[in-house]
């Protein structure tokens, strides 16, 4: 009886943990305004280099080390990337609404270096390269993470 | 009044290995834990440590994309029936639908009615030991993981004088302690600048 109840505690104690409020990751929010993924996404110059707070829902994580996730909103889709092991999302937050604050970057990939991510990726995961998506100069436009809010 | 010479000695080797008998008491389950999470994250390329990955498709009646989101959703919950709590809807663009539960992730085509069911669920045990590893809490874990790291230290450290005599560092222990340190040593060095 002992042991049912300890175990019980056990199971209940980090799930009302859990059920608090957002779960918070890296620094904490600062900025006041949003700005919106799709304005974002149609203007990278304009916010190159810029810190930014946006809002939105999480609609997928990185599955091996959880090192980004997708910030979507407005059918548009960012991503909010951060460095290895500085944040570390769960797979449980997809679906879950998300204030997200953090640089964004952008860069331009040309079909050279995207081969050589290919070469490198195929090397990693001892396959043969892939060159069927390298289609041409290729522009990355995602947020480099400081701290986000996820409910 | 003197003390004998034996009296005024200090028993530091037996100090010792009761440090280091003690301090590796104390290591055992997080030595354990990082060793097991160590084992499932070096082979990340080839397995995911943190997830089973369950994937299936589904078909249903397809969907008109031009009507109302609300509709949409209502209608693809009653053709599809999902398990678990519903938390969210989104779509990526007009002709995809994306319902998220806490079980499943549905991603429905809705001209063709095609529906990717995406069910990933925590590896139990593992999970939480590659979480601990990562020091995903933070927060409190980061001072206990600190700790543990200096528990491993004082470790290596006094079991290098548990033995006195040929067995111990300035015998065979020596050897030992060099061919322990040659690997990563020599091998840093073959990946760094030969390979």
């Amino acid at each position: 009886m002992r042991l049912r109840s300890v175990l019980t505690l056990l199971v209940l104690i980090p799930a009302c943990l859990q059920a608090a409020d957002a779960k918070k990751y890296g620094q904490p929010l600062g900025l006041k305004e949003e700005v919106k993924v799709s304005e974002i996404l149609a203007n990278p110059d304009k916010y190159a280099g810029k810190k930014v707070r946006v809002k939105g829902l999480v609609t997928e994580v990185c599955e091996e080390r959880g090192c980004w996730i997708k910030i979507g909103a407005d059918k548009q889709e960012i991503m909010f990337k951060v460095d290895d092991g500085v944040m570390t999302f769960p797979m449980a937050a997809k679906g879950s609404a998300v204030i997200a604050e953090g640089t964004v970057s952008k860069r331009v990939l040309t079909v050279e270096q995207q081969k050589a991510m290919c070469e490198k990726e195929a090397k990693a995961l001892s396959k043969k390269a892939d060159y069927s998506k390298v289609l041409g100069p290729k522009t990355i436009v995602r947020i480099e993470g400081l701290g986000a809010e996820i409910q | 009044m003197t003390e004998t010479p034996a009296r005024r000695a200090l028993p530091w080797r037996r100090w010792n290995a009761a440090i280091h008998r003690d301090i590796g008491y104390l290591s055992v389950a997080l030595t354990l834990a990082y060793a097991l999470s160590g084992l499932a994250v070096n082979h990340i390329a080839s397995w995911n440590p943190n997830y089973v990955k369950a994937q299936e498709t589904r078909q249903i009646a397809p969907m008109d994309p031009a009507a109302a989101p609300e509709l949409l959703v209502r209608q693809a919950q009653e053709r599809l029936r999902p398990e678990g709590r519903f938390k969210s809807t989104f779509q990526p663009d007009d002709d995809t639908l994306q319902l998220f539960y806490d079980r499943a992730t549905y991603a429905i085509d809705l001209p063709t009615g095609k529906v990717l069911v995406d069910a990933t669920r925590p590896r139990p045990v593992l999970y939480a030991l590659n979480q601990l590893h990562l020091n995903a809490p933070k927060r409190l874990w980061t001072l206990i993981a600190d700790l543990y790291a200096v528990a491993l230290i004082a470790l290596a450290l006094s079991g290098l004088f548990i033995l006195k005599g040929p067995k111990g560092i300035l015998g065979r222990g020596a050897w030992f302690v060099g061919a322990g340190t040659a690997v990563p040593l020599l091998y840093w060095v073959w990946w760094r600048y030969l390979a």
